[in-house]
């Protein structure tokens, strides 16, 4: 009796395993990636009600961002301003009143326009923690964490997207070493701010009254270093005991 | 080196420690509660329609065409902010105001501080800055925020029961009443109240209608103790006690450590003369009364006795003291009162050394009666407190203005005789439903020309009237009171109504004028403040009193002759028998009067007493149980002349025999409310305005048919170990430690913690570790400056619940309703555990009763039929409140499969909800049973679609209005996850936030000792918890942790929990009868 199967059949169980196998790592690995907030959430950029440009008004303008976010160094959430903030510049009468762009505004706040309707502007969320997870804003804009950290360049943004994933791992990340994220207060709304912007001695005479060594020796030990982000947030996490909790009722309750 | 703990067995001792007589009989039922973690069927799916099997081929098909259906997008959310922002409001922050709620008779107030979220009130919490009532709250203070989110509310008006608006009204009614201005034939129907607007709109309303009536009515109004006061003090005088300097106090059915108004703040008060530790003399509590209370749980010594019999012993109480005292007044007003009772049936012995006692300590003795008591006792109560020496002292009588209100048998005469034809129902409660039966008010009502009620929800009394004015929540309009020592205090609103709604006070503006809106009422507030003596209004806003305006004058008469008739008049009725039972009419522990009948919080919320939830019952002793041949749960007819109400039977344990106490404030089937519907048996029916609350001659008859209760006492027990630990004051004085050294405690070895950095006992240095070796880069973080610690004072823990529902509203714990709390799957954090005690000593339980002798006490035996198988006079009540303990090597963590709960570095036992997927190992290796799990989505459905799968269409849901209760700063769990106590961990993470966000470019990032509370500790009113950081200098945990009576529960398995408890101590007075089995319930065991 002659073979009914010919040679090539013996393979292809093995040829078949094999091909299902890499479909299936594929399918895993692009499933992997195509799931975390990395890919999901990266990049997202809504068309909002009003196209308000932060590159504009943070940017070119200068405006602080707490002129408009005025509760981040108060409560958890970083408000979005009410309409009044924005009719304070832009009301009956001042800067671009009659802009078509600003019709939503118009719409809530101008009693003698036509279409008023008292209806507050409806802005997308862009930024969002899952309801289980408790950040604060207060307490990392107070403690030497800038919005840049987790925003990304909003000054240089005209359409603001999702620029870093804020996933759980992220957090953990800055978590676990905080170091290369600290800067001084009063650098926390500046977003183009780097190590070279700081002052050494004016940094190390700060530190030397917190710490209460003397500020040449401060100096001194860290001749030969990188002057960086890492070396001045290392001194900065000492002086001012930041231990950033990593515990899982730090964020989960 | 392997250690081995074996569960000791139970130890010996003189006296048993019961929760349920199921346990003390060691039944069936409760052997099965005993044997599993969770109760029987619990891992079935038995109430679904589907099965178990059918249920999980059902998911395996959902979730497969779920995986067709989602998408991976985001869907878009937005955010909305103000367009014009509000003041103070901070988005995400609380923000609390000071307010002030009358008391549920209407006399005095509960000042508040209220936490709002973007306008809208989440929990509430007493006032601590305030002079009279220094903070804590009630369990149905707690509760009362979430009536507001009720969703069986009225929302409008409605004429004949049809929609109808507010203008309608105006025309129909105001205008026409307003137009003719006389009054006549108009009535209005009131609660008591002390609040000064009120009192200048009654007048100015008489004013403008001469004709006009005023009747006051709620149905557990103290009507005996008013009429007392009125004749021994003089008109509108309230009599205020002040327990703080009481050495020896004689309660006479008073529950005033429970819900019965007596004085500013009587827990906090009480509390304190019971503290060991500042004055080991403390105070000495005698009860007389019924059924056991939340009073007399804390006695010393109990006298069980008939309510009805309180009047012959305040008697024979008078007689004694005016023996010892010469007071001849007094012991002829005793010898009239007792023209023909038989001593020879009271426990004398009792009442003579009771006497003595109170009348050695003169001048710091006080005798208190209950509100559900005549008006004789309440003047023969007064006569021996003037004997005793407490007024001036203990007793302030304070003069009030309270309004003239004709009583509820002068409206139905009234009503009868057609004298009114337009009446306005105003009052709380229900009128129809709650009025003395014999009246008939329903019929009359219905006969009313035009009856007008302004209601907070539908009730009985919608049903009758040609108008409903739906009524504002006390958290939705102005208004101010007085406390019963007469501190101005400041309602007002923290929220628009939110159904449109209208305020007694405004009602009563509207009758005056066009304007009656929210603002209106705010100037005629303002008006009554300035005339009061106010000057400083936004003081007093802020803080909810006015501290410069005076206190109401005090009354020094005391004319105890003018009670005299009072006293002679009063009949003795005759001793309940077997023949002619005895009923006593109390408040329901859920529902007061009625009022908070749809309120799932307090229905959900186990009685402190009978540990029963969902219902209420007729209460017997377990001697007139058995001789009436009754069984729990059996339904029965309780027949008094012509009128009969049906009521499940519940044995007591501590009740006097042959007496009924039965709680009203259920409409049973008359509910038509989402949480109400149903609920409890109607006791109304027997309440007649003559005998009142205590009814006599009555019968018993089994109805047939039996009604399943929702008992939680067998749930979660122990299983019979030294928990709840108490001692007397000997005992203390001789070995203040000796709480420690009880059950198996000095027996242990030493412990070897796991868990580093806490070992606070031996001042802060870390054990050796011998078990675990730490790898490098995985050491266990320690918090160095923070970790959380409790302490419970059993000495000064009532068991009132009001932090278990303090625990709810803080903590968004969902109610289940009474199938799934007979499934023992009710959510409470905090479980009340309530235990009793009696002597095991055979020779003790003798094998006694018959009709007449159960009063007589614990020394005569007699043989006859119905044997007793607890000895009733000699039980003691001990409650004690089981959360997570927090143990620093907890069992549970150990078990999680996803790490789920884990150690937090500063000593919580963390629970991340978004992690658990719902093994239930943790909870079956908790040794204190203190985690709760979510069968059902209990916070997304309603109780009575709680079945629903997850999958179900929306309109199952849980309604928006109860969506915005929730605390913003818990998760809200969902369906199969594990809950439990955090310490309230949210308020620590602000509170740690706070400290951070104050240091920024500082190293002081330590929490402030004694910065905040928690919310268990800030319901409180006993301070009897504490709460705090063992790290930081000067908290006051640290001294309650060094207390000599802290003691660790199930010390012996090396939990190593961070909460401990305080045993409580007990002062017997040596002469009693049984004295020397009081309080030594833990003491003998080894």
């Amino acid at each position: 009796m002659g073979n009914i199967f010919p040679r090539w059949t013996n393979l292809i169980a093995v040829k078949l395993l094999v091909c299902l196998g890499a479909l299936g790592t594929c399918v895993i690995a692009v499933a992997w990636y195509s799931w975390t907030p990395k890919y999901t959430r990266v990049g997202y950029m809504p068309q909002q009600p009003i196209p308000f440009d932060h590159s504009l008004h943070s940017g070119q303008l200068g405006m602080d961002c707490r002129y408009c976010h005025t509760h981040v160094e108060n409560s958890l959430h970083s408000n979005i301003p009410a309409a009044q903030v924005c009719w304070n510049c832009h009301g009956t009468g001042k800067v671009k009143s009659d802009s078509p762009k600003l019709e939503p505004l118009r719409q809530a706040m101008d009693e003698n326009y036509e279409n008023y309707t008292g209806e507050p502007i409806k802005w997308v969320q862009i930024h969002k923690t899952p309801d289980y997870a408790y950040f604060n804003h207060s307490v990392h804009v107070n403690r030497g964490v800038s919005c840049v950290e987790c925003h990304g360049r909003v000054d240089e943004m005209a359409v603001v997207y999702h620029a870093e994933p804020l996933s759980m791992s992220w957090c953990l990340d800055c978590h676990r070493n905080p170091a290369e994220n600290l800067r001084p207060l009063d650098q926390i709304t500046n977003l183009d701010w780097v190590a070279e912007d700081l002052d050494k001695d004016q940094f190390y005479a700060e530190l030397a009254g917190k710490t209460g060594a003397k500020a040449e020796e401060l100096k001194a030990a860290d001749e030969g270093k990188e002057w960086s982000r890492e070396l001045i947030g290392a001194h900065l996490k000492e002086a001012w005991q930041i231990h950033p909790p990593q515990d899982c009722s730090a964020c989960h309750r | 080196m392997k250690r081995k703990w074996n569960h000791p067995a139970e130890t010996e001792s003189s006296r048993a420690h019961w929760r349920s007589l199921g346990e003390l009989e060691g039944s069936k039922e409760f052997e099965g509660w005993l044997e599993r973690e969770f109760p029987q069927g619990a891992q079935e799916l038995e109430l679904d329609e589907t099965s178990r099997r059918s249920f999980v081929k059902l998911m395996g098909a959902s979730t497969a065409l779920a995986g067709f259906g989602v998408a991976c997008k985001r869907p878009l959310q937005h955010l909305v902010p103000y367009n014009e922002h509000v003041e103070w409001v901070i988005p995400g922050k609380a923000l609390y105001y000071s307010t002030a709620k009358p008391r549920l008779s209407g006399i005095g107030c509960d000042p508040l501080v209220v936490t709002t979220f973007e306008g809208r009130p989440t929990k509430v919490d007493g006032n601590r800055l305030h002079p009279a009532v220094t903070g804590g709250s009630s369990a149905i203070t707690q509760a009362s925020v979430l009536d507001m989110y009720d969703q069986d509310r009225s929302r409008g008006y409605f004429e004949g029961g049809k929609p109808s608006t507010a203008e309608a009204f105006n025309t129909a009614v105001l205008a026409p009443l307003r137009a003719a201005a006389t009054g006549e034939k108009l009535g209005l129907v009131l609660s008591q109240s002390t609040s000064p607007t009120r009192h200048a709109l009654i007048k100015e309303v008489q004013a403008a209608f001469p004709g006009v009536r005023f009747y006051g009515y709620g149905a557990l109004d103290e009507v005996g103790s008013r009429e007392a006061a009125d004749l021994v003090h003089g008109k509108g005088a309230v009599p205020v006690v002040n327990f703080s300097t009481a050495k020896r106090v004689l309660s006479l059915d008073c529950d005033f450590l429970g819900d019965e108004v007596i004085g500013e703040d009587p827990l906090r008060e009480f509390a304190s003369t019971r503290n060991v530790e500042k004055n080991p003399d403390i105070s000495r509590l005698y009860v007389a009364e019924s059924a056991f209370t939340l009073t007399g749980g804390m006695a010393d010594h109990r006298y069980r006795t008939p309510a009805s019999q309180i009047f012959p012993i305040s008697a024979l109480i008078a007689a004694e003291v005016a023996t010892l005292s010469g007071d001849v007044a007094l012991g002829v007003l005793a010898k009239k009162a007792l023209k023909k009772a038989v001593p020879s049936v009271y426990r004398l012995d009792w009442i003579k050394e009771c006497a003595a006692d109170l009348f050695a300590s003169k001048g710091a003795s006080v005798v208190v009666a209950g509100g559900r008591q005549s008006a004789a006792v309440h003047a023969l109560v007064a006569a021996i407190n003037n004997a005793l020496g407490a007024f001036g002292g203990i007793i302030s009588v304070r003069k009030h203005v309270l309004p003239g209100l004709a009583d509820v048998a002068a409206l139905a005469s009234d009503l009868k005789s057609g004298a009114v034809e337009t009446l306005v129902v105003m009052n709380e409660g229900d009128l129809a439903f709650d009025a003395p039966s014999d009246l008939e008010l329903k019929k009359l009502l219905s006969k009313v020309p035009t009856l007008v009620q302004l209601g907070f929800s539908k009730n009985q009394t919608t049903k009758l009237a040609d108008w409903h004015v739906p009524k504002t929540h006390y958290l939705e309009t102005w208004g101010d009171c007085l406390s019963l020592s007469g501190v101005y205090s400041v309602q007002q609103p923290m929220i628009n109504p939110m159904w449109g709604g209208v305020s007694d006070d405004a009602f009563l503006l509207s009758l005056l004028a066009d304007d009656a809106s929210q603002e209106a009422l705010l100037g005629r507030v303002k008006k009554s403040f300035a005339s009061a003596g106010g000057k400083k209004w936004n003081d007093a806003l802020r803080d909810g009193f006015a501290a410069e305006v005076e206190m109401a004058p005090t009354v020094a008469a005391v004319n105890v002759a003018a009670a005299a008739p009072l006293v002679e008049g009063a009949e003795i009725s005759d001793l309940p028998h077997e023949g002619g039972l005895e009923v006593s009419l109390v408040s329901g522990s859920a529902t007061y009067d009625g009022r908070f009948a749809n309120n799932g919080w307090l229905q959900e919320a186990p009685d402190p007493i009978t540990k029963l939830t969902w219902d209420n019952a007729a209460l017997v002793s377990v001697f007139t149980a058995k001789a009436l041949g009754l069984e729990n749960e059996d339904l029965i007819e309780i027949v008094s002349g012509d009128r009969k109400v049906i009521a499940p039977v519940l044995t007591a344990p501590g009740h006097a025999d042959f007496a009924i106490t039965i709680a009203l404030g259920y409409y049973g089937n008359l509910a038509e409310g989402t949480v109400s519907k149903g609920v409890g048996y109607n006791a109304y029916p027997l309440m007649t305005s003559n005998q009142s609350y205590v009814v006599g001659g009555v019968t018993v008859r089994k109805a047939g048919g039996t009604n399943q209760l929702a008992l939680t006492a067998e749930h979660y027990s122990m299983e019979g170990r030294a928990i709840a630990r108490e001692g007397t004051v000997e005992m203390y004085k001789e070995h203040s430690d000796f709480a420690g050294h009880q059950g198996m405690d000095h027996h242990i070895p030493e412990n070897m913690s796991l868990y580093e950095g806490a070992d606070y006992e031996n001042g802060g240095t870390q054990p050796e570790n011998r078990f675990i070796k730490q790898l490098p880069g995985h050491e266990f973080r320690v918090d160095p400056l923070h970790q959380w610690a409790m302490t419970v004072d059993l000495n000064s823990c009532i068991g009132c619940n009001a932090c278990v529902i303090a625990c709810q509203s803080e903590n968004n714990i969902p109610i289940v309703g009474k199938d799934q709390v007979l499934a023992g799957r009710e959510m409470h954090w905090i479980r009340m555990d309530r235990y009793f005690t009696s002597p095991k000593d055979n020779e003790v339980i003798s094998e006694r009763g018959g009709p007449l002798d159960y009063l007589v006490g614990a020394e005569s035996t007699k043989d006859t039929p119905g044997k007793r198988t607890v000895d009733d006079d000699q039980i003691e009540m001990i409650s004690q409140p089981v959360a997570c303990q927090q143990c620093e090597s907890a069992p549970c963590e150990t078990v999680c499969p996803v790490n789920a709960t884990v150690h937090t570095s500063d000593g919580l036992n963390a629970m991340t909800y978004n992690r658990c997927i719902g093994t239930r190992y943790c909870a079956n290796n908790c040794p204190y049973k203190a985690r709760r799990f979510n069968y059902y989505d209990y916070n997304k459905r309603p109780i009575d679609k709680i079945e629903l799968g997850p999958l179900a269409p929306a309109e199952g849901n849980a309604t928006t209005t109860q969506q915005l209760q929730k605390n913003p700063n818990v998760t809200v769990r969902m369906r199969g996850v594990i809950e439990k106590c955090t310490y309230c961990v949210q308020r620590i993470s602000a509170a740690k936030i706070a400290a951070k966000a104050a240091a920024r470019d500082s190293d002081d990032v330590q929490v402030k000792a004694n910065s905040f509370t928690v919310a268990c500790q800030d319901a409180c009113g006993a301070e009897a918890i504490s709460f705090g950081n063992l790290k930081a200098k000067g908290d006051k945990i640290n001294d309650a942790k060094k207390n000599p009576r802290n003691y660790d529960l199930l010390k012996y398995i090396g939990t190593r929990p961070r909460t401990s408890y305080l045993a409580r101590i007990k002062n017997p007075n040596p002469k009693m009868p049984g004295a020397d089995q009081i309080g030594t319930v833990t003491s003998k065991m080894h």
